[in-house]
């Protein structure tokens, strides 16, 4: 419950001709996580049933683009066969599914052109708009005469009345057709012996040639009316496209579903990777699976493998302990505390798991802070309005919500309301002090436990002297109680004692010398470094203690907050005092109840992880059969 | 200019602190003369300790490790700039992407689909913008290009698939690209502000002027294109070849009439070349000139981060030659040549058609 499971390291050797079916069996097994093989590659040479692999690789992709592109979602609760395929099986299969993506790639390349033409023509038919008040053939304007010069282009709007006036002397006209955000669309026309001066003009006036397209060669209505007929024709070959790609997916659709499950069935196989080597006819898998599991593995293995099978397991040696995985069991209402442990790491195989020391402690602090019973209230129920994959967070916002209510009652709190029921505790500004006194030795309380925990990690990883000497060790423990104790006898007595300072002292210089010992510099920069981290160890246990003191000031502030609130309305009227009171305890809960969340979180993984866990250890990823990482095509 | 130096400070220290990497000259000639046992303390030099110590197993490994060690620095870079900067830097650095892109896509030339996205393609880490795995599982050209378009380079799969349906060749369909990531190169520098614009585009207009006549030179002389076929696969235009220059030049029937065509100010630079890999040699050490001056004169410019990336880039591909030589164990000589063809002018004019 605290440590992730025990994990045995297993060997199955086997014949390579039954590797298939040990694919099958350990992926539909569930518990088991292959583990490359390090050291007996040299005598294990051979890579076994790769064009197995690539059958199935190629017959995936295959299968994953049919099921986008025809917009099937496979069946995944029909049963997958009992016998992975052969390779003739899989070869078949490979070249059914990669024939019918070409049928299917066709139609998307179809798809792709209609779209493109469709494209061009709604193009020009914006392109028509600007010369539909024409009342003349448009092939006019493309032809090139021989004495006559006829120009179509755009001009800034402000340069219509010079440049008309302009090309006036020379002969030329100039036609207005449209214009649109403050360009004029214009036909200027003259002789063609005058052309050499028009130019210039052209040019001063910000004149820009449109060349008009092929398909304006008649009139513009005629032009229309034929871009209109155009559409429709595209569109009716889009929709036959659509027709064809649906009945496609009718007939194709159970051939499809069973080509899953045989691929499912296949999948085992290519998730052995470089755990799987071979020499000859044997071949040797390894990995890693939870102690508890290892009968029912041998007797999944004999009884369904037609040949001999041996499995062999031995506990994780030292010198592999980073590579065991670690597989974390949790019941469903820990499963959100324990995403947002992994939101920071996944402990080592041998690390504290912290999720019910982070459940516990973040419940705690949450309710300390936000201690209402009304809006703990709110925040249990809220839950059970949350719709899809948000329900997911449900039972840390309830546990949240029971901790809220629980404090509510010790603070005599509901909606801000203080005086509604007597508190079983303290109203928490009747005594602020008392509150902050509180919320320092929860603060203490939480880094000795933290201390305590990184201490115990470090044992079992055989880390003794940093287990003792280091500053997240013993010494580094004592001196933090010293400090408390020396202060705690200043505070009272006006001094401290002989015993503290020695212990002070004494815990201060086995960190300060485990640090110079653990430093590779020149003496010179050793110091510096030691000094300035002695230092930081010291001013870190006091700052990190201190911290705490905001678990009391959120709670206070809470109240203060529905101070606040009652106050503003009660300069209102009796409906303007309501509505305030309920839009004030809604502002509370969203906006105070997020700056709580944060806030924990942040001690929570400051304080708290960052002392003692180091968060990189690696998931127990065991092999299964999953129609999604079948059709994920991320991976 | 205060805010400009208080914007600019840290980026300004780490293209300092990183520049003190870069190898000087008579440091990169003996890089091409030591044997490989020797070369730990210039490789330290450059930043690559592990390199000197032992050497990846493969040629793949050994662009892999360089172009992460490229990569690295250059995500180091970006964070200390503004989005228009980070922009134009990421874009240049996407020229490995592109060249992960154009091999899965000779694949699909090639009517292959067997190429592993880690054995075969860089892995560009933080900079990858495309999901190589779905082109890589693409059947064919027209595939690809569809998978393209709904991709980060949609803008360069339209122009791509015009190319592919008038020629059919992988040869076009590549200049394509090229052409189009240059031209959105040319974009993002002039989406720059000021003094930064100013000295970026003074360096990426003369590294195009070399991308230009070289890939001119060889479209026309040695590919065989037509002027206009030539002209038109061409980068936007460089500081002293403008697309007129350009076009004018893209009409000779010869190199000499090509060199005799060119601005005076880069014929002078030019003169005493007469094959395509010199003069390749001669237009990468002007903008290794021009990328010197700006990382030494200018000070809290981005330009020194991208003249820093260029000149780093040159030394990472000098570095990969010499090592890349001793792993397949080459001869001294063809190791030479390899990281500086200059030294061999008879070998570089063997090369030529």
């Amino acid at each position: 419950m605290f440590t992730p499971a025990p994990m045995y390291h297993v060997g199955i050797s086997l014949l390579s001709e039954d590797l298939t079916q040990a694919g099958l069996l350990l992926a539909r097994f569930g518990y088991f996580a292959p583990d490359p093989l390090r050291e007996e590659t040299a005598h294990l040479p051979e890579t076994p049933q790769q064009s197995y692999t690539d059958s199935f690789q190629s017959a995936r992709s295959h299968l994953q683009k049919i099921l986008g592109f025809l917009k099937i979602r496979p069946d995944i609760c029909q049963p997958i066969p009992e016998q992975a395929p052969g390779l003739e099986e899989l070869q078949a299969l490979e070249t059914w599914l990669a024939q019918t993506w070409q049928q299917c790639s066709a139609c998307a390349e179809s798809a792709r052109h209609y779209e493109e033409k469709l494209a061009d023509v709604k193009s020009l038919e914006n392109l028509l708009h600007s010369y539909q008040n024409l009342d003349l053939d448009l092939g006019m304007l493309r032809r090139d005469y021989r004495f006559l010069n006829i120009l179509t282009g755009t001009i800034p709007q402000e340069n219509r009345t010079r440049l008309r006036e302009a090309i006036a002397m020379i002969g030329y006209t100039l036609t207005e057709i449209s214009h649109h955000q403050g360009l004029l669309h214009v036909v200027i026309a003259g002789l063609k012996e005058k052309e050499p001066s028009l130019a210039t003009v052209l040019k001063a006036a910000d004149f820009h040639t449109l060349e008009l397209p092929e398909e304006f060669s008649d009139h513009p209505s005629k032009v229309a009316d034929h871009l209109r007929e155009q559409e429709h024709r595209i569109l009716q070959e889009q929709r036959h496209l659509h027709r064809e790609i649906e009945e496609k997916a009718k007939t194709y659709d159970d051939r499809l579903n069973q080509a899953t499950r045989t691929l499912l069935a296949a999948s085992g196989l290519s998730q052995f990777g470089s755990s799987l080597r071979s020499r000859g006819g044997l071949a040797h898998i390894s990995g890693w699976i939870p102690v508890h599991q290892i009968e029912p593995l041998k007797t999944a293995l004999e009884k369904g493998l037609p040949g001999p099978v041996i499995v062999e397991h031995r506990q994780p040696e030292t010198r592999e302990q980073q590579h065991v995985p670690s597989c974390l069991q949790h019941s469903a209402w820990l499963q959100p505390f324990a995403a947002l442990v992994r939101n920071f790491g996944v402990p080592r195989y041998s690390e504290i798991d912290p999720t019910w020391f982070f459940a516990i402690s973040f419940i705690t602090m949450f309710g300390m802070m936000f201690g209402d019973v009304g809006h703990g209230a709110v925040i249990f129920l809220t839950p059970w309005l949350l719709p899809g994959k948000l329900r997911m967070i449900r039972p840390v916002m309830m546990a949240a919500g029971l901790s809220s209510m629980l404090f509510g009652i010790l603070y005599g709190s509901i909606f801000g309301y203080e005086h509604l029921f007597p508190a079983v505790w303290i109203a928490p500004l009747s005594d602020p002090v008392l509150m902050l006194k509180v919320a320092f030795f929860w603060g203490v309380g939480f880094i000795l436990m933290a201390s305590m925990l990184t201490i115990r990690n470090n044992l079992v990883e055989n880390h003794f002297a940093r287990a003792l000497f280091d500053s997240q060790g013993v010494a580094g423990l004592l001196l933090y109680l010293s400090i408390l104790s020396g202060g705690w006898q200043w505070l009272e007595q006006g001094s401290v004692g002989i015993l503290n300072q020695a212990l002070f002292l004494g815990s201060l210089a086995v960190v300060l010398g485990y640090k110079w010992k653990e430093q590779d510099a020149p003496p010179g920069e050793r110091l510096l470094v030691v000094i300035i981290e002695g230092f930081e160890t010291f001013m870190n246990y006091i700052s990190n203690t201190l911290s705490f003191l905001r678990v009391a000031a959120f709670g206070l502030n809470h109240v203060a907050l529905a101070i606040a609130v009652f106050a503003l309305a009660d300069m209102l009227g009796t409906t303007g005092h309501w509505i305030t009171v309920v839009l004030g305890n809604l502002f509370i809960l969203v906006l105070e109840g997020a700056i709580v969340v944060i806030q924990v979180l942040r001690l929570e993984y400051y304080e708290g992880f960052s002392r003692f866990f180091r968060g990189d250890g690696h998931e127990f990823q065991p092999m299964r059969l999953s129609a999604s990482d079948l059709l994920n095509t991320k991976t | 200019m205060g805010s400009r130096i208080s914007a600019y400070a840290y980026l300004n220290t780490r293209v300092s602190l990183m520049a003190e990497q870069l190898l000087h000259r008579k440091q990169r000639e003996a890089l091409l003369e030591l044997p490989l046992s020797e070369m730990q303390p210039l490789l330290n030099q450059a930043g690559l300790p592990g390199l000197g110590e032992q050497l990846p197993e493969s040629p793949a490994d050994l662009e892999q490790v360089l172009a992460s060690t490229l990569i690295n620095e250059s995500i180091t870079l970006m964070r200390c700039m503004n989005s228009d900067e980070r922009n134009f830097i990421r874009h240049w650095m996407r020229r490995l992407e592109l060249i992960n892109l154009k091999s899965i896509l000779r694949t699909k030339f090639a009517g292959l689909q067997k190429i592993s996205q880690e054995q075969d393609l860089l892995d560009l880490g933080e900079l990858a913008s495309l999901n190589q795995q779905v082109l890589i599982n693409t059947d064919s050209v027209e595939e690809f290009l569809r998978q393209l378009k709904s991709s980060s380079y949609s803008n360069m799969a339209s122009p791509a698939r015009k190319a592919f349906e008038e020629h059919r060749s992988l040869f076009d369909v590549e200049a394509t690209l090229d052409a189009n990531y240059y031209a959105q190169l040319k974009r993002l520098a002039g989406a720059l502000k000021d003094a930064h614009k100013e000295q970026v585009s003074q360096l990426l207009l003369s590294w195009l002027d070399k991308v230009n006549l070289v890939s001119l030179l060889r479209f026309r002389f040695v590919y065989g294109l037509s002027p206009p076929h030539a002209y038109f696969l061409l980068a936007p235009g460089g500081r002293l070849l403008s697309l007129n220059a350009l076009q004018q030049l893209a009409q000779q029937n010869s190199l000499t009439e090509v060199m005799k065509q060119l601005p005076p100010a880069l014929y002078q630079q030019l003169a005493d070349t007469d094959n395509i890999a010199e003069i390749e040699q001669h237009m990468q050490q002007l903008v290794r000139t021009l990328a010197n001056r700006i990382l030494r004169k200018q000070r809290f410019n981005m330009a020194r981060a991208y003249a820093y990336l260029y000149l780093r880039e040159q030394q990472i591909q000098l570095i990969h030659a010499v090592l890349k030589g001793h792993l397949l164990g080459l001869s001294p000589e063809l190791i030479q040549f390899c990281g500086d063809p200059l030294a061999h002018p008879a070998l570089a004019r063997r090369e030529q058609p």
